[in-house]
């Protein structure tokens, strides 16, 4: 995670920075939902806010600074037209859930059991002595996870019919997908 | 830094690597109490085999860390306690520092700092917290700064990949298709031959009525299949040229072929004297005057319906090298 989570009291919105690998040449790592494969294609960093919301929960739902229609790829292999959510790597999946729960859901059990305890302590009514207190193993947070570093593993591509460079893992012997377009291409 | 063992490295083994430090990396850094110290040995193993880290280590200045760590335990001695863990101000001394306590943690043997005493001697009683706090002290940053270092080292020791061109398959004409008919007078045969040496050389795959067809063969239904493999007609229009005859016939086909391909065929006339008469079928088409054979390939290439691909080194040159200078 970039910096500590800050509160802006105007208008209750939280706000992250949040630091995703990318490789040598900018390109950010994706894995197709129906085939499983991977490939790299290059990413303006306010694209990659739409595939933040099934891991954060639809009443949290991340908003860039600058937002914009959400963006799909094809799939490099298949063709299969995709969200970003959908193309999120195992990897990066992993490590948004373990950044949610610990910067958001943590702290909130934390509070909340917080705010109980105290509703609870020493209550008492004319029959009934209520009391709750809690260990002094507090809910820890977990700790920050880490991600990357991202390797130069994959082989360029430049599609002559949209001009993006996209990533592939060879060998495959196979014709590709142009990511932008989903035309198919045959490698030169 | 990286030493130049690590730059003989290739990108697979780098990758692998790579993804070897991460795996246990992640592991200790989420393990909880349970299994931490299990996960800790094998970080620490890790650190002690992997090729791409262990260069990363061996790259590090000298930094004598056993002495560092005395003198805290000599003050916490006195003061009865540890009140901060001051690591060295340099960032690769204090990478070193940090390598020796995960190295400590990890041993069975006399010299073994637990974690769970390394915790209490900085007033963190509880297991659980004594963990929490060796890893935000210790495991965490030491793990972030190794991430870093290996993303640098795995970039450096990356060769630089050629870019390959995705082609749409829409593009990519039928094999044997994109040949490229000459027509010309025989008495033009000398200009037309070189010419096609040219074109043959840059990688096109020319081709003339003399050479291609044998005795006997020369024949209108021959030319009909030559122009169905073609996907140009060059037209060399000297002032021996004349409108009868076999070119009759080539113009004729070359003006089928143009309508049944549309702009998968084109009719390049190439007019080398500006008296010579324009046969009436290639009117329509652009037609251009050249001055001289190095013009006329020059038109030639810049209206072909085809382009050939990027540089690749010869063979021969390929085998042979350059040596880096050292």
């Amino acid at each position: 995670m970039g910096d500590a989570p800050t509160l802006d009291e105007s208008d209750d919105v939280q706000r992250y920075s949040l630091n995703l690998p990318i490789d040598s040449d900018h390109c950010f790592r994706m894995q197709c939902s129906d085939c499983g494969m991977e490939f790299k294609t290059q990413v303006d960093p306010s694209q990659l806010i739409d595939s933040l919301a099934p891991s954060v929960g639809r009443d949290w739902s991340p908003k860039a600074e600058n937002p914009h229609e959400p963006t799909s790829r094809f799939c490099v292999y298949c063709g299969k037209r995709q969200t970003f959510a959908e193309l999120r790597t195992d990897e990066t999946s992993s490590y948004l859930r373990q950044i949610a729960y610990r910067e958001i859901a943590a702290p909130m059990i934390n509070a909340f059991m917080d705010q109980l305890a105290a509703t609870f302590s020493g209550s008492r009514s004319r029959y009934i002595s209520f009391k709750m207190t809690r260990s002094a193993d507090h809910f820890h947070l977990p700790p920050r996870p880490i991600i990357g570093p991202e390797c130069d593993d994959m082989y360029p591509v430049r599609s002559l019919c949209c001009n993006v460079t996209f990533k592939v893992a060879l060998p495959w012997s196979f014709p590709i997908h142009c990511v932008e377009c989903g035309v198919e291409l045959q490698l030169r | 830094m990286t030493s130049s063992a690590s730059k003989s490295m290739t990108k697979e083994e780098v990758t692998q690597y790579v993804g070897m430090f991460k795996r246990k990396r992640d592991e200790v850094i989420g393990a909880d109490s349970g299994d931490f110290d299990h996960h800790l040995n094998r970080f620490v193993n890790e650190l002690d085999t992997n090729p791409l880290v262990k260069d990363i280590i061996g790259t590090l200045p000298l930094f004598d860390a056993a002495a560092w760590w005395h003198k805290i335990d000599e003050h916490a001695e006195r003061v009865r306690r540890f009140e901060r863990l001051d690591f060295p101000p340099n960032v690769n001394d204090e990478l070193v520092a940090q390598l020796f306590l995960l190295r400590r943690f990890a041993r069975n043997d006399s010299d073994q700092i637990r974690v769970f005493d390394f915790g209490c001697a900085f007033g963190h009683f509880n297991v659980k917290d004594a963990i929490e706090f060796t890893r935000s002290v210790v495991i965490r940053p030491f793990c972030q700064e190794m991430t870093e270092r290996l993303r640098t080292a795995a970039r450096m020791v990356s060769p630089e990949l050629r870019e390959l061109v995705g082609v749409p398959v829409s593009r990519i004409p039928e094999d044997g298709k994109t040949k490229l008919f000459l027509s010309h007078k025989t008495t033009n045969k000398d200009l037309v031959h070189r010419c096609f040496k040219l074109l043959k050389t840059l990688g096109f795959d020319p081709w003339m009525d003399d050479d291609a067809m044998t005795a006997g063969d020369k024949t209108e239904r021959a030319i009909l299949d030559g122009m169905d493999r073609s996907c140009a007609a060059i037209f060399f229009l000297t002032k021996e040229f004349r409108d009868d005859g076999f070119l009759e016939a080539e113009i004729d086909y070359a003006v089928v072929q143009a309508r049944k391909k549309g702009e998968r065929f084109k009719i390049i006339p190439l007019v080398f004297d500006r008296d010579t008469p324009i046969p009436r079928l290639l009117e329509r088409f652009t037609w251009k005057p050249v001055d001289g054979e190095l013009e006329a390939m020059h038109e030639v290439i810049r209206a072909l319906p085809i382009q050939l691909g990027p540089p690749i080194w010869r063979e021969s040159v390929a085998d042979s090298a350059p040596e880096p200078i050292k």
